[in-house]
């Protein structure tokens, strides 16, 4: 069951859903509401990519990805007045702007798509794992792909995804574990 | 339903239309409608909020800017 704008702003007012900032009444749609980019991004680094030509990733419990990011990308903070040109055909990882938590116990999980007016100039904002599961906390991050053939300015705060919530059937395991810990007689 | 003053232009197919609505805050916000969801001189909107000035519309369908609700004035609302 997908929440409608009402039940979302709801959900907020009684902390079932926290959204740090909370976001505006037009940023709302029927039933999701938009959340903005962050100002730092990470791009690749190509001089990098260019030194280990050949090398080859293996998915798996031997990877470790913070040290595969920090060695293939780079932090970038998006001039707020010239943005930042994602070329044709690049990829980078960018975050949301603001923050988001889903309480295990309030049986909300949510999805987070691309909006329509940036998929038409090619804009994508995940690959493949748009799920934000129940008791998720933090910023969302979101692997931002040019597939049209011009580049795209990135501005921070620029509305670039929608979230759409979700109710579950029941309680996860987590979530009980969670609530009822502390519980006592 | 609303009735909401706009700009109305036929679109890149038969049933297409591109409405241009001007806002409160004085820009002009570009949506592609169906035709179904327009007038000569009007789009189809949903109020959702109203101040003393000013009516939060819903669009049927998001903005080129990103928005699916914009505010304009009340003069800009045709029939309610």
């Amino acid at each position: 069951m997908i929440l409608t704008d009402r039940e979302i702003q709801t959900f907020l007012a009684t902390r079932q859903i926290n959204i740090k900032p909370k976001p505006d009444l037009v940023r709302y749609s029927s039933t999701s509401v938009d959340l903005t980019l962050a100002k730092q991004l990470r791009e690749w680094s190509f001089d990098q990519i260019e030194k280990t030509r050949g090398e080859i990733i293996t998915p798996g419990p031997k990877l470790r990805y913070s040290k595969f990011r920090d060695k293939y990308t780079k932090k970038i903070n998006i001039p707020t007045s010239k943005g930042y040109a994602l070329a044709p055909n690049a990829f980078v990882l960018a975050w949301t702007h603001e923050t988001i938590n889903l309480p295990n116990h309030s049986r909300i999980a949510a999805r987070v798509e691309g909006k329509s007016s940036l998929a038409r100039l090619g804009l994508g904002v995940h690959v493949t794992a748009p799920t934000i599961h129940a008791g998720f906390e933090g910023y969302i991050q979101l692997e931002l792909c040019n597939h049209g053939p011009v580049s795209i300015r990135l501005i921070p705060g620029m509305p670039i995804c929608q979230l759409i919530f979700e109710m579950t059937f029941g309680t996860p395991e987590k979530g009980y574990s969670g609530k009822f810990l502390r519980q006592t007689k | 339903m609303n009735r909401v003053k706009a700009k109305i232009e036929r679109g890149s197919i038969g049933s297409e239309r591109i409405a241009y609505i001007t806002t409160a805050g004085g820009t002009r916000a570009e949506v592609l409608l169906s035709a179904a969801q327009t007038g000569t001189n009007h789009i189809l909107a949903v109020e959702v909020a109203r101040d003393k000035n000013n009516v939060l519309i819903e669009l049927p369908q998001e903005t080129s800017s990103g928005d699916w609700r914009v505010w304009v004035n009340k003069k800009q609302i045709l029939r309610e």
